[in-house]
């Protein structure tokens, strides 16, 4: 039996002074390199043949060898342990220091450790808060006597390895959850003529980081804008996968057809189905192509706020529902927000209106207060930030927060849209046509043939303009109390294709009071005016 | 592939019908047309094109009732359109005179009740 010959108190604090000394150089290490460089220090200071650190596998309670000095070879096939057997094992299950004088096939379970000739172990638990994170242990090939002043230095080495790591894995789970989380969210928001959105997501600060929040916006084949706001309890890796399941599920069926309750009663059923435990709130709502309404259903989400110039209000759609997949099936029912110009929505997840110990109501009292003194038509960014700051008060958000935030234009006295020259663009700008005579009030039979006019000198510029390259279609409107002008011009040149288009021009001619076709090097302006009284 | 108008595609004894909702233009035209016509088999006596939901058309769309009037008239088979007065497609195939060569009907029934009629010169009033 060798002496250790570090039994003194003098050595414990060399062993302390060191161990500071590498919490600072190790500081910007990985996991892994970070037990790489412990178990070095551990075998030098204990003066051991081997070392080794298992980390538990929370999912299958087993420990899995994920550093090794002296029997690498443990490493290197991936041995697993599970929690109550072996030697390891013991140590993770009891939380307490083993000693093993005598190796045996009855207390040691890994046979790479028998195979080397290890004689003597000592083990201890890598504690954090009570909680198990693994097991380090260290072996001498040569019988020795493990004592108390090895153990204490075991642990204390142990104490540091376990604080450090438990910082680092939790610190390497909040960076992925932060991806994958962001991911999620859309890069841009649609643009969408006649729509302005603006939107932000606060992680919570402190220990909870991200959590499941998100947002989505997107336009549906028919021109619709789909707005998404929805709440995955619970925080880190896990919040932000169910989150990510259950949006990208959300997009397929919302793009399935133009009904909200359809897609949410669908995706309740998923969620059902996938045994989807976590509570997923979600608000999810429709605003049509002509931007005249937002139809909505509720998923135990707390309401949008309806911002006009008479007032703030949380709209309703007359009944609570329960969070998705938890209710009885029944269909979803639908509310229904009229969309004059000006109107803005405000959808948001509770941690904008939760305070702890206060009720929701209350929070969504003071979101109605703070909105009335927000200037919506403007920045919209700025409302935004004006909203948050005005809820936050100065503290710090302790859940996350995701704040989308939609504005209906004022009624447009000139039209401005330019597209790229694509087949699918033409809807678009047709769209954005009715809009704006919509809104300009003009009869609802010459609206029908100004479409028709501009649409088919929409189309004949997207057909004939470009070549493979392509190009652009601006589209531009003005009108008085008489006449409505539109002109469409592009890049391109003029090409006479002796398609069955000539129909075009014969349709343009037919609904219209003039045409003026002017063809130049740089492009084709085409100028159509309309009378303002039905024919 | 886009969603501007859906197609839904029936058959009633030996008619086969075609119903496009939403926009035809440029963009979805040709594809709506070959799916049309291969909705129609050699046993058919008739195609039935309701555009009863059909909120907009250019002249993408008359070009396609055209081929499609074409491609049946190759085969001896009829066809027929059912087209609401009033909306903008009607007014827009009235323009080119679309009904001087196809018969337009303003509901499903007549459409059908006409299957004897000869393509007329002008729809019922």
């Amino acid at each position: 039996v060798r002496s250790t010959g570090l039994g003194d108190p003098e050595a414990t604090e060399r062993l302390r002074r060191l161990l500071r000394v590498a919490d600072v150089a190790l500081a910007h290490l990985s996991p892994e390199a970070l037990l790489d460089e412990l178990l070095i220090r551990v075998r030098e200071i204990l003066e051991v043949d081997t070392a080794a650190v298992l980390l538990l596998d929370e999912r299958t309670d087993e420990l899995v060898a994920r550093a090794a000095k002296g029997i690498e070879e443990e490493v290197e096939q991936g041995v697993r342990i599970p929690v109550g057997r072996g030697f390891a094992g013991l140590v993770a299950a009891e939380r307490r220091p083993v000693v093993i004088e005598q190796v045996d096939d009855r207390n040691v379970l890994n046979p790479i450790l028998r195979e080397k000739g290890i004689r003597s172990l000592l083990g201890v638990p890598l504690l954090v808060q009570g909680r198990v994170l693994g097991v380090i242990h260290v072996g001498s090939l040569t019988g020795r006597e493990f004592g108390d002043h090895d153990v204490e230095l075991l642990q204390l080495v142990a104490e540091r390895a376990a604080l450090a790591l438990h910082v680092r894995l939790y610190e390497h789970e909040r960076m992925v959850a932060e991806t994958l989380q962001r991911t999620f969210l859309p890069e841009a928001l649609p643009d969408v003529p006649g729509l302005r959105l603006a939107s932000r997501y606060l992680p919570a600060t402190g220990p909870a980081g991200i959590g499941g929040d998100w947002y989505d916006a997107f336009v549906l084949p028919s021109g619709g804008m789909a707005l998404a706001m929805g709440d995955v309890a619970g925080h880190g890796l896990r919040a932000a996968s169910v989150m990510g399941r259950v949006r990208n599920a959300l997009r397929a069926y919302s793009i399935e057809g133009d009904r909200p309750a359809d897609a949410v009663a669908r995706l309740g059923r998923l969620v059902r189905l996938f045994d989807i435990d976590d509570i997923v709130t979600l608000l999810f709502g429709v605003i049509d192509a002509g931007l005249t309404e937002f139809r909505f259903v509720s998923a135990g989400h707390p309401p949008p706020l309806v911002i006009t110039s008479t007032g703030q209000r949380f709209a309703e759609n007359g009944r609570a529902e329960p969070p998705l997949g938890t209710g009885r099936f029944h269909p979803f029912r639908e509310g229904v927000v009229p969309l004059g110009p000006g109107t803005s929505l405000l959808l948001f997840t509770d941690g904008l209106v939760e305070h702890r110990g206060e009720s929701l109501s209350v929070g969504l009292e003071r979101l109605r207060s703070v909105s009335s003194s927000v200037a919506f038509a403007g920045d919209l960014d700025d409302a935004v930030s004006t909203v948050l700051s005005g809820m936050l008060a100065g503290h710090e958000p302790a859940d996350d927060i995701a704040i989308l935030l939609v504005h209906r234009g004022d009624a447009a006295v000139t039209m401005d849209v330019r597209v790229a020259a694509e087949p699918t663009e033409l809807a678009t700008l047709r769209r954005a046509l009715r809009r704006w005579l919509a809104d300009r009030d003009v009869p609802a039979s010459v609206a029908d043939d100004v479409v028709t006019a501009a649409g088919e000198a929409c189309a004949n510029s997207v057909e004939h303009a470009y070549g493979p390259a392509g190009g652009w279609v601006r589209l531009t409107g003005s009108c008085d109390d008489e006449m409505v002008e539109v002109v469409v011009r592009d890049g391109g040149r003029w090409r006479d294709r002796p398609s069955a288009r000539g129909r075009g021009l014969r349709l343009i001619t037919a609904v219209t009071d003039s045409v003026e076709i002017d063809r130049s090097a740089s492009g084709t302006t085409v100028t159509l005016r309309r009378r303002l009284e039905p024919r | 592939m886009t969603q501007l108008a859906t197609l839904s595609l029936e058959r009633i004894e030996t008619t086969a019908v075609a119903v496009v909702s939403g926009e035809i233009d440029f963009s979805n035209a040709q594809d709506l047309g070959a799916r049309i016509l291969q909705w129609v088999s050699n046993e058919d006596a008739a195609l039935i094109l309701d555009l009863t939901k059909l909120s907009y058309t250019d002249s993408a769309g008359i070009n396609l009732v055209f081929d499609v009037a074409g491609r049946l008239r190759e085969h001896g088979q009829a066809f027929r359109i059912v087209l609401p007065v009033d909306s903008q497609p009607w007014r827009t195939f009235s323009i080119v005179g679309v009904e001087t060569q196809i018969p337009i009907f303003e509901t499903i029934e007549q459409a059908q009740a006409g299957g004897d009629a000869e393509p007329g010169p002008s729809p019922p009033p």
